[in-house]
C-alpha cells in the first residue's frame, strides 16, 4: 500500500506499472456501474439483484421505462430461464408456487428423434467394432509374437553362427545317379554342409541334427535329411553333414538350403535361421 | 435438518443380531454334538470278487484274472522273471481311443498278502500294461471295443508268491475347466488317506516289513477288488 | 403474474403452453413399454450368448469336407479319398522282417493322397464314426508302412494308407479325417483338416467285410 498518496483510498488505484509475470497486479475491484435506470439498449446489462425493489411512486424520478426495451430484439428461447424467482411482496400469498413446474420447465430443444437414434445406433456399432478391431489385433499381434522368425541370409561362401556353431555351405547341387522311386517331376538334390562347434554347447548337432530345408524363392520349402553326418562334434574340428532332399525339377536350380536350429523351429519356422545364397 | 418420525410408526427392534448370535450358537453347539470338523470316518468301499464287473466311468472293466507266471507269454516279460498279471476285460467308454497305460491310474493301489505293488516303490516303475489282441501286446483301447488289458508286474527274485490280491479302483468323472472349459475325464480324488498295512486276512507277518504304500496321487477308492492268485508254471 | 408486474420487470418468459408433460411426469403405459423394452434388450443379450462358439467348438480345427476321389485344399495341405478297402490281416514287409498284423474284427484300409501347400508335413488321420466315435489309426501295422511317417510336400502328391480297426458294425456311415501332426506341446491352434466321407451303406460294409482276404501287403521300413 503506498500510503504517501492522500486521495488513495486503497479502493480504486491505477497499477504502479505494467504488470508482469513478477509483478502480479493488485486486484482490483470493479468500477461502479450504472444499476438503474437501465443502461442503454445497446449494452444489455441487466441487474443481477435478487431482492425486488418496491416501486417508488414520488414524481421526481423520471418516468418508468419499458421493460424490455422495445428496441432489444427478443430474447432466444435457448436462454436459460433464471431461478424462479421468489414472488414479490405483497404478491406471494396470491401465487401458489406450482407455478415454477411449468415456468422453469427447461426450455432446451432436444435433438430430434431420428438424429438421436441414428447417433446412438452409430456409436454402438462403433463401439463394437472398435471392440473387435482390439480383440482380433490383439490376437494377431500374438500370434505374430509368438511364430516371430528372423531369417539371416547368408553370402556366398560366407560362414555364419547359429547357436554355437558356424556354419558353412560346400554346395548344392542335382543328386547323381538319381535314387530310384523318384515322384515322376521331382528331382533329388544333394547338400553339402560344414559345421564347426564354437563351444561345448555345439556339439549336440551330431546327435540332434539341426531342420535342413529347401526354399525356393516364393516360399515354399522342401524337407532335406541327413544321409552322411559326423559321429561327433568336437569345438574347433569342423565335421561334414551330406543332405539328400527332393523337389521339383522347375526349382532343382533355385533352391537355397534353410537352417533352423532344430526339427520343431524348421516345422513350424519360429525362431533364428540361416539361409545360404548358392 | 431432521424428519419428525411418523405418528403411530412403532420402533423396530434391533432383532438381526440376536438371531445371528443364536443360529451361530446352534451350528457350533450341533457340529460339536456331532463330532466338530473332523472327517467323517469313510465308508468301507464295495468289495467285489473275481469275476465283477465295475463301471469306473471312463471304461468298465471286468476282472478275470490274477495269474503269477513267468514271462514270455503274450510276448510280455522275459522267461527267467516271475510276474504278478491281472487280466482285465476293459470297454473304453470314452469316445475316442486311450491307451491301455490309462489302467495304471484306474487301479492306484494293487496289494497282496506279500506286499504292496501299487502304488511302486520307486516312481516311474509301474507296471507293464498291454491291450492284448491275438496273443500279442499292443497299446492301444479303441472307444467300445472291449479289449484283453494285462497288467503286469514284476516280482522280485526271491519274493514269496502272493496267494491273494487286493484291488482299489477309482472312478473317473467328465470334468469341464473352469478356466478353460476344457473337458476330459478327470480322475476323482480324495484326502490322503491313512497308510493301511497289507489286508491282513491271511497275510503273514512277514508282510510288515514291505514298504508301504505311499499316497502320493491319492484316489476315492470307489470300490475294491479281491482274487486269489492262481500260479501257472511256465 | 399480474402483481409481479407491478413491482419488477418480469424477466422470465412467458409460461410455455402445457402442450406435453415433460420430466417425472409420464404416462403408466410408456414406464411399462420402457420396462418391457429393457428386458427385452436385456433378455436379448443373454440369448445372443448362446450363439457364442463353445470352448470346445473355439478350439476345434477348421474342417474342409468333402466326399470320395475329391480334391480338398486347405491353407496347409490338400488331400483326397483315393481308395477304401477291407482287410482280414496286413502283412509289412520290412528290410529284414515280415510283420503279420491280425485281428478279430476287420482292417479298414483308406488310401489317402496328399499334397503340401507351402511346407513339408506329416500328416495323422483318424476315423469318426456315424455316433461320433474316434478311433485312431491302428498300432497293429508298423506306421512306417503308414501315411503318418511319411512326408507330404508341395509340387507333388503323394499316395498312402491308413488302417484302422473297427467292429464292422461301425463302418457304415464313418468318415476320416485327415489332420497335421502336430506336437501336442506346441498348442496349435486353427490348423485346418479335412473330413472325407467314406460313403459306405450297411449293405456296401457287409459286402466289403465278407470278401475281406487274408495278407493284404504292404511295405514298410
Amino acid at each position: 500500500m503506498n500510503a504517501q498518496d492522500p486521495r488513495d483510498t486503497g479502493v480504486w488505484r491505477p497499477p504502479a506499472a505494467e504488470p508482469s509475470w513478477f509483478t502480479p497486479a493488485p486486484r482490483l475491484p470493479r468500477p461502479d456501474v450504472r444499476v438503474w435506470p437501465p443502461p442503454a439498449p445497446e449494452e444489455d446489462q441487466r441487474s443481477t439483484s435478487t431482492v425486488p425493489m418496491p416501486a417508488v411512486t414520488n414524481g421526481s424520478v423520471p418516468p418508468r421505462l419499458p421493460w424490455p426495451p422495445p428496441g432489444t430484439p427478443p430474447r432466444p428461447a435457448a436462454a436459460p430461464a433464471p431461478a424462479a424467482a421468489p414472488p414479490p411482496f405483497g404478491a406471494g400469498r396470491a401465487e401458489p408456487p406450482a407455478a415454477p413446474a411449468t415456468r422453469s420447465a427447461p426450455e432446451r430443444r432436444g435433438m430430434p428423434t431420428a438424429a438421436r437414434i441414428t447417433l446412438q445406433l452409430f456409436g454402438a456399432v462403433a463401439l463394437s467394432a472398435a471392440l473387435l478391431a482390439v480383440t482380433g489385433y490383439d490376437a494377431l499381434s500374438r500370434f505374430e509374437k509368438d511364430n516371430a522368425h528372423d531369417v539371416r541370409q547368408v553370402a556366398q561362401g560366407q560362414e555364419a553362427t547359429l547357436l554355437n556353431t558356424r556354419w558353412r555351405l560346400l554346395g548344392v547341387k542335382v543328386m547323381s545317379p538319381q535314387p530310384e522311386n523318384m515322384a515322376p517331376g521331382t528331382v533329388s538334390m544333394q547338400v553339402d554342409l560344414e559345421g564347426t562347434a564354437l563351444n561345448e554347447k555345439g556339439v549336440y548337432y551330431s546327435i540332434a541334427p539341426p531342420g535342413f530345408r529347401l526354399g525356393d524363392g516364393t516360399g515354399r520349402t522342401w524337407m532335406a535329411l541327413a544321409f552322411k553326418q559326423p559321429d561327433q562334434l568336437s569345438p574347433g574340428t569342423p565335421g561334414r553333414f551330406s543332405l539328400v532332399s527332393s523337389v521339383p525339377k522347375a526349382v532343382a536350380g533355385e533352391v537355397e538350403l534353410v537352417l533352423w536350429p532344430n526339427e520343431n523351429a524348421a516345422a513350424r519356422e519360429i525362431g533364428q535361421a540361416l539361409r545360404f545364397d548358392r | 435438518m431432521t424428519s419428525t418420525p411418523a405418528r403411530g410408526a412403532r420402533r423396530r427392534r434391533p432383532v438381526l443380531i440376536p438371531v445371528l448370535a443364536v443360529l451361530a450358537a446352534t451350528t457350533v453347539g450341533v457340529s460339536a454334538a456331532f463330532g466338530g470338523m473332523a472327517d467323517a470316518p469313510e465308508e468301507p468301499p464295495e468289495l467285489l470278487a473275481k469275476g465283477a464287473e465295475f463301471d469306473q466311468g471312463e471304461m468298465r472293466t471286468v476282472f478275470e484274472d490274477a495269474v503269477v507266471r513267468p514271462g514270455g507269454k503274450y510276448e510280455m516279460g522275459v522267461s527267467d522273471k516271475r510276474y504278478l498279471q491281472l487280466i482285465l476285460k476293459v470297454t473304453n467308454q470314452a469316445d475316442h481311443t486311450i491307451l491301455a497305460q490309462a489302467m495304471d491310474g484306474a487301479l492306484p493301489t494293487v496289494r497282496t498278502d506279500t506286499g504292496t505293488l501299487q502304488p511302486p516303490a520307486t516312481p516311474g516303475d509301474g507296471p507293464y500294461i498291454r491291450s492284448i489282441s491275438q496273443n500279442r501286446p499292443y497299446a492301444q483301447l479303441h472307444p467300445g471295443v472291449p479289449t484283453t488289458v494285462v497288467v503286469s508286474f514284476e516280482l522280485p527274485p526271491g519274493a514269496p508268491t502272493p496267494k491273494k490280491v487286493s484291488i482299489d479302483l477309482a472312478t473317473f468323472e467328465w470334468y469341464e475347466s473352469f478356466f478353460t472349459q476344457e473337458r476330459f475325464w478327470q480322475r476323482l480324488n480324495g484326502p490322503p488317506e491313512p497308510v493301511s498295512p497289507a489286508p491282513a486276512t491271511t497275510a503273514p507277518a512277514r508282510g510288515a516289513d514291505l514298504p508301504a504304500p505311499k499316497t502320493t496321487t491319492p484316489a476315492v477308492v470307489a470300490a475294491r477288488v479281491e482274487m486269489p492268485v492262481r500260479v501257472e508254471a511256465s | 403474474m399480474a402483481l409481479s408486474s407491478d413491482l419488477v420487470p418480469d424477466t422470465s418468459p412467458a409460461p410455455a403452453p402445457a402442450d406435453r408433460p415433460r420430466g417425472p411426469r409420464r404416462p403408466a403405459w410408456h414406464r411399462i413399454a420402457a420396462a418391457v423394452l429393457g428386458v427385452a434388450l436385456a433378455a436379448g443379450a443373454v440369448y445372443a450368448q448362446t450363439f457364442t462358439m463353445s470352448a470346445d467348438q473355439r478350439r476345434a480345427p477348421l474342417t474342409f469336407s468333402a466326399g470320395p476321389r475329391q480334391d480338398v485344399r486347405t491353407d496347409h495341405f490338400s488331400a483326397r479319398l483315393e481308395r477304401v478297402e477291407f482287410a482280414r490281416s496286413v502283412r509289412v514287409k520290412r528290410t529284414y522282417a515280415t510283420d503279420e498284423a491280425t485281428t478279430d474284427q476287420v482292417f479298414l484300409i483308406i488310401k489317402i493322397g496328399a499334397t503340401g501347400a507351402r511346407r513339408p508335413l506329416q500328416l495323422a488321420p483318424f476315423l469318426v464314426t456315424a455316433d461320433g466315435l474316434r478311433f485312431n489309426a491302428t498300432d497293429k501295422v508298423n506306421p512306417t508302412a503308414t501315411i503318418t511317417e511319411k512326408w507330404v510336400q508341395p509340387g507333388w502328391w503323394r499316395s498312402a494308407l491308413c488302417f484302422f480297426e473297427v467292429p464292422p458294425d461301425k463302418i457304415a456311415g464313418a468318415r476320416v479325417v485327415v489332420q497335421e501332426k502336430v506336437n501336442d506341446l506346441a498348442g496349435d491352434q486353427y490348423l485346418p483338416e479335412t473330413s472325407f466321407d467314406l460313403g459306405l451303406t450297411g449293405a456296401q460294409v457287409r459286402q466289403g467285410v465278407e470278401g475281406a482276404k487274408d495278407g493284404y501287403e504292404v511295405s514298410g521300413i
